[in-house]
């Protein structure tokens, strides 16, 4: 009998962690989102839903979360089939597979500032930025693209510096469930005379569509939750067109210290993550697995 | 059987949590002859950490303090862009260290938790008589005095004196007319006319002189914000008007709207970028450190010209020292040691290898560096008519809404007006 519930043993000092590190804090954002809880003021009382009133009634959070879908949906697109991509490519070349893909990863291992900062000299705007030097030499442009200082451009920056560096993380995913894909069933189809893409749609992308569906999940709750490299690149800027919601609640909370409606910003960011997890599950069953 | 090993497994590991979290660490007394131990938390620039001019200067101050007081200082290091909540967070667990180097705006919220100790009975009146008025109104809330001023910047018009010269300008520009002639005259090529910076805490910082300039005032005596009423918003509108001409005609580069603070705008300087920029006074350290000496030289400054009917000011930022520590023996230990580092000769020792600004009047008239140095005596001139940021702890709510509506100002979002009244119903929903 002992031996049968020893796993419990084994099991506790990793329980002891999440429930201290993981429900404990949760259960208390859910707490502080009612209270008026600030690191300036000593008082804090609970104040019902008036935190969550502020957050739905303001124009700022409307716009973050629309500016946030955006940047999501975009990065989450290009990152995942240029991991794919990446992944195909690399599988198929088998000279230098490893020194490839050891170089794509390096873009995953560079800390988010230095990547942030990395891009926004790249693409200041006038004859000091890299990009805008080199689109001068080469005769593609005339005058300076003003990167940094067009919101829309900007934003397109700042989800081109996140693909850039998540494809990597993406790629190794793919690269993972393509060799899970047995060889005999590519041979099967080749005698049966498929052509690559024939073999691409029926084979490979059903068969690793659990691999699809975990890196879907995985990249848009960590694109979601991005903060540090967008806020290090833009500060939000320029007109708050790149201030997606995590940027919104870190100045609500490190900024301002108001614990309380940055908690109920963390709240409604967590339900969205769930909502985004339970229907890639969905799509993704219904495509690939039904 | 199971189960009760389980249970009593689970109740040791409950009970030695329980028994070492334990509650708030109940500080020992400090008897008086003992060696004190202080801690300190600052970020690497302040300390003799820093691996740069400053490192070795420090390190002689703080070992001269220690071996002169039976002192130990620990040291530990905060990043600028956490030491705000990091500090705040310990006085709201009532764990903060003996004595920190705070930025001087965050001085309202530190004094609103009540950690932050008085220290005016034991800093003398004569030595603080030697101090800049405003820096001593900045270390003041509600009549009681929470530290002493360190170090300051002053924010002034930066200027290459060759490009004026060759677009034909004798003298920089005096008045918001004489700037913008000279911005548009000397806008070619690659050059700007100008550089400043339109966001962030960088942004405010540059605004303020202007608007503290037509005697704009962001707060009432009340505290309650007051930027949106009769002088204050003609004011402000004023200000908000003339940045939108000079980002409208491109005299200043479209990306000013993404820096955070002057020092992004470095880059631009050095290569050459501008011919004028609004700037602090730690650049021309910068300006020396990183442009060739026949290239830095160019630069000269001068006060913020003036808009219409308004008067010389300027801003001053910086840092305080800050005791926390109620111990009466690590109290008098602590001031002994704030005062140490702001004595005129140590804080000019620390000011001159930081690029930093001495905060005491006679400094500019007995150091040798800042009584010679023509960069320093022009500082010196402009310092006596700083304002700082109010004391208030709504103050980086305001900053932030007025920042955001010269933002959708600037883009043509919204009027002034209406931007303006917006930022004050943000003010007004947060302060609730």
């Amino acid at each position: 009998m002992i031996k049968k519930k020893i796993y419990l043993f084994f099991i506790f000092p990793a329980l002891i962690f999440v429930l201290l590190l993981t429900i404990y804090p949760s259960i208390y954002a859910i707490f502080l989102s009612f209270t008026n809880k600030s690191l300036v003021t000593p008082e804090c009382s609970l104040v019902g839903f008036k935190n969550y009133r502020e957050l739905f009634t303001s124009s700022e959070f409307w716009r973050s979360l629309k500016i946030t879908l955006i940047y999501v949906l975009i990065t989450i697109f290009f990152q995942l089939t240029l991991g794919l991509f990446l992944a195909l490519i690399t599988e198929k070349s088998r000279f230098g597979r490893k020194l490839v893909r050891t170089i794509v990863l390096l873009s995953w291992v560079i800390p988010e500032v230095i990547v942030a900062l990395t891009f926004k000299w790249m693409f200041i705007g006038d004859k000091y930025g890299l990009v805008n030097t080199f689109l001068h030499q080469t005769g593609v442009i005339r005058q300076s693209i003003k990167w940094l200082s067009q919101g829309n451009l900007t934003l397109a920056v700042a989800i081109g510096m996140t693909v850039w560096r998540g494809a990597a993380f993406s790629m190794i995913m793919q690269a993972a469930g393509l060799q899970s894909v047995p060889d005999v069933l590519y041979e099967a189809a080749e005698i049966d005379g498929a052509n690559y893409f024939q073999k691409l749609y029926r084979i490979t992308l059903p068969l690793i569509s659990s691999t699809i569906l975990i890196n879907l999940i995985i990249i848009t709750i960590a694109t979601f939750n991005v903060m540090s490299l967008v806020y290090a690149f833009s500060g939000g800027g320029p007109f708050r067109t790149t201030e997606i919601i995590s940027i919104y609640m870190y100045k609500a909370a490190f900024k301002f210290f108001r614990f309380g409606f940055a908690s109920s910003i963390s709240i409604v960011m967590f339900f969205l993550n769930i909502i985004f997890a339970a229907t890639y599950i969905k799509i993704t069953k219904k495509e690939f697995i039904a | 059987m199971a189960k009760k090993v389980v249970l009593v497994f689970l109740f040791l590991c409950l009970s030695s949590l329980i028994a070492f979290s334990g509650g708030q660490k109940e500080q020992k007394k400090v008897v008086t002859g003992e060696k004190v131990v202080l801690t300190v938390w600052a970020d690497s620039f302040f300390t003799p950490k820093w691996q740069g001019r400053q490192g070795p200067v420090l390190d002689a101050i703080w070992r001269d303090f220690e071996a002169k007081e039976n002192v130990k200082l620990e040291l530990q290091l905060v990043p600028y862009p956490d030491f705000q909540a990091k500090l705040l967070t310990a006085l709201a667990a009532g764990n903060p260290p003996d004595l920190a180097i705070a930025d001087q705006y965050w001085l309202a919220s530190m004094a609103k938790t009540g950690g932050v100790q008085e220290i005016g009975e034991y800093w003398p009146e004569e030595e603080r008589k030697d101090f800049f008025d405003w820096s001593v109104e900045g270390v003041t809330v509600n009549g009681k005095t929470y530290g002493i001023w360190y170090t300051t910047d002053a924010r002034v018009l930066y200027y290459r004196k060759d490009i004026l010269k060759k677009d034909g300008f004798i003298e920089p520009p005096k008045t918001w007319d004489e700037l913008y002639n000279y911005a548009k005259k000397m806008t070619y090529g690659d050059q700007y006319g100008m550089g400043m910076v339109l966001t962030g805490e960088g942004g405010m910082c540059t605004l303020l002189i202007d608007y503290w300039s037509l005697g704009g005032e962001l707060v009432d005596s009340q505290g309650k914000p007051a930027f949106n009423s009769g002088k204050n918003r003609d004011a402000l509108i004023k200000v908000m008007d003339f940045d939108k001409i000079l980002y409208d005609e491109k005299l200043i580069p479209g990306d000013s709207v993404t820096y955070l603070s002057e020092n992004d705008m470095n880059p631009r300087i050095f290569a050459g970028g501008y011919a004028m920029f609004f700037g602090g006074g730690w650049q021309i350290g910068n300006i020396q450190d990183n442009m060739l000496p026949k290239e830095a030289a160019q630069w000269d400054i001068v006060i913020r010209p003036l808009p219409p009917g308004g008067k010389l000011t300027s801003l001053a930022g910086g840092f305080d020292l800050n005791v926390f520590t109620s111990d009466p023996v690590k109290k008098d230990k602590a001031v002994k040691f704030i005062r140490h580092l702001s004595n005129p000769v140590n804080g000019a020792k620390f000011a001159a290898a930081s690029r930093g600004l001495p905060v005491r009047k006679s400094t500019y008239q007995t150091d040798s560096f800042f009584s010679t140095d023509p960069y320093m005596i022009k500082y010196g001139e402009v310092l006596p008519f700083a304002g700082t940021r109010p004391n208030s702890i709504i103050y980086p709510i305001i900053s932030d809404s007025v920042m955001k509506a010269l933002g959708e100002y600037l883009s043509g979002e919204k009027s002034a007006e209406q931007a303006i009244a917006d930022a004050e119903k943000r003010v007004l929903t947060q302060m609730e």
